[in-house]
């Protein structure tokens, strides 16, 4: 049995371990879907009920069980949750849901339910589990709207649907090309922000 | 048109038109863990195929039954992974019985390359095709998709990490760039083939 207690910072997952712009590990709806503030935030509210849920539910799977089961555990764990929450989702955001089509099923395997809970979340006590992963989705939600708000201004020059008068418009950046380069400027741009303000970072990295 | 070239048609269309990284942008992040090493990608392409292509078989019956349920778009994730959970299982014991050195090699990654977004992704895509030939070609297009993707990241991942790239974008916001970089030149294929 793995007993390993790790020390965490709590807002990790706002920044320096964002599973968006530091990590990756939540990137691909958001780069894909997220094209307009409204589609953001129909996102954020899935993944952030889809996660918690399944991350606190599933940590009451034994760690004896093997790992090899474990996750496959984890996988049905969240796509059993996954229902409640789409009919939720369905009922209370009708057409935006439908817009995120493939994209919120999806969500049932991401890593950061898979990956991260076995390698930080299942380490810590129940309340600060909760906490950290709560965390980890705010931080997720804030990149997405960001993302999200950009690409609606470039796309369609509009904002949560209001037209603003702008001399251009780009609608390809409502394509998943635009979403990775804007991911990955953000990306630079966030190590940049953490890096000058903390510079015993950059120089660990050295 | 017969059947054969029916399928190989919509097999390519799936691999470069609607390449399921690049486009559909399934399993981005497991395709860049995988193109860390040249060993680690070989073993994700393998089981990413083999699962890909069985639970798509599987669950083009399942769907073939279920998919006019009204209330059906809310339960295929659990129908799907219970389904890939059973190829799992099964091709971790013929690996385990028949294969073991290979087991061995890749028992500490098997998992990731299983549950992930690319391979649920590919059982999603698959459920808008009517028809085996449809199931068929896309459950063999959209492996060769990711493998595709994979192996143009891991051509690129020494120089995307190396000093010469500014620290700010080393590694991950770099590899971000030039996926999108690639992406474009798929949506410029998308766009002509339309």
């Amino acid at each position: 049995m793995d007993n390993k207690k790790i020390s965490v910072n709590l807002t990790d997952g706002l920044f320096r371990q964002n599973v968006v712009v530091s990590s990756g590990l939540a990137a691909f709806p958001v780069i894909a879907i997220v094209t307009t503030l409204k589609n953001a935030i129909v996102l954020s509210v899935g993944f952030t009920l889809i996660t918690v849920l399944s991350v606190i539910v599933s940590s009451f799977i034994s760690r004896k069980i093997i790992y090899a089961m474990r996750i496959a555990l984890f996988s049905l764990v969240s796509s059993v949750i996954y229902i409640p929450v789409a009919l939720f989702l369905r009922a209370v955001f009708p057409s935006v849901s439908v817009n995120l089509g493939m994209y919120l099923p999806i969500l049932v395997v991401n890593s950061v339910i898979l990956s991260k809970s076995e390698s930080r979340f299942h380490h810590l006590s129940k309340a600060m589990m909760s906490f950290d992963v709560l965390i980890f989705c705010f931080g997720f939600s804030l990149a997405a709207m960001l993302v999200g708000a950009i690409r609606e201004v470039v796309a369609y020059n509009t904002i949560f649907d209001y037209k603003i008068n702008m001399n251009f418009e780009m609608a390809s950046a409502a394509q998943p090309f635009f979403g990775f380069i804007l991911i990955g400027c953000l990306s630079a741009l966030t190590r940049l922000i953490i890096h000058k303000n903390n510079p015993k970072l950059s120089k660990e990295k050295k | 048109m017969n059947f054969l070239s029916y399928v190989i048609s919509i097999a390519i269309f799936t691999i470069l038109a609607q390449n399921i990284v690049f486009q559909s942008v399934f399993g981005f992040n497991i395709v860049v863990y995988a193109a860390q090493k040249r060993s680690r990608m070989a073993a994700f392409s393998l089981i990413i195929f083999i699962t890909v292509f069985f639970s798509s078989m599987l669950s083009s019956a399942v769907d073939y039954f279920i998919r006019d349920n009204s209330s059906y778009y809310i339960y295929m994730p659990l129908v799907y992974i219970v389904i890939i959970s059973f190829v799992y299982f099964s091709a971790l014991y013929i690996m385990w019985r028949f294969f073991p050195k290979f087991y061995s090699r890749i028992k500490n990654y098997v998992h990731i390359a299983v549950y992930n977004c690319a391979v649920l992704g590919s059982l999603m895509i698959n459920n808008i095709g009517n028809g085996f030939a449809e199931y068929l070609a896309f459950s063999v297009g959209l492996p060769l998709g990711f493998i595709i993707a994979g192996y143009l990241l891991l051509a690129a991942a020494k120089r995307l990490n190396s000093e010469e790239v500014p620290a700010a974008f080393r590694g991950y916001p770099i590899t971000m760039v030039y996926a999108g970089i690639i992406s474009m030149a798929f949506y410029a294929l998308y766009e002509y083939t339309l």
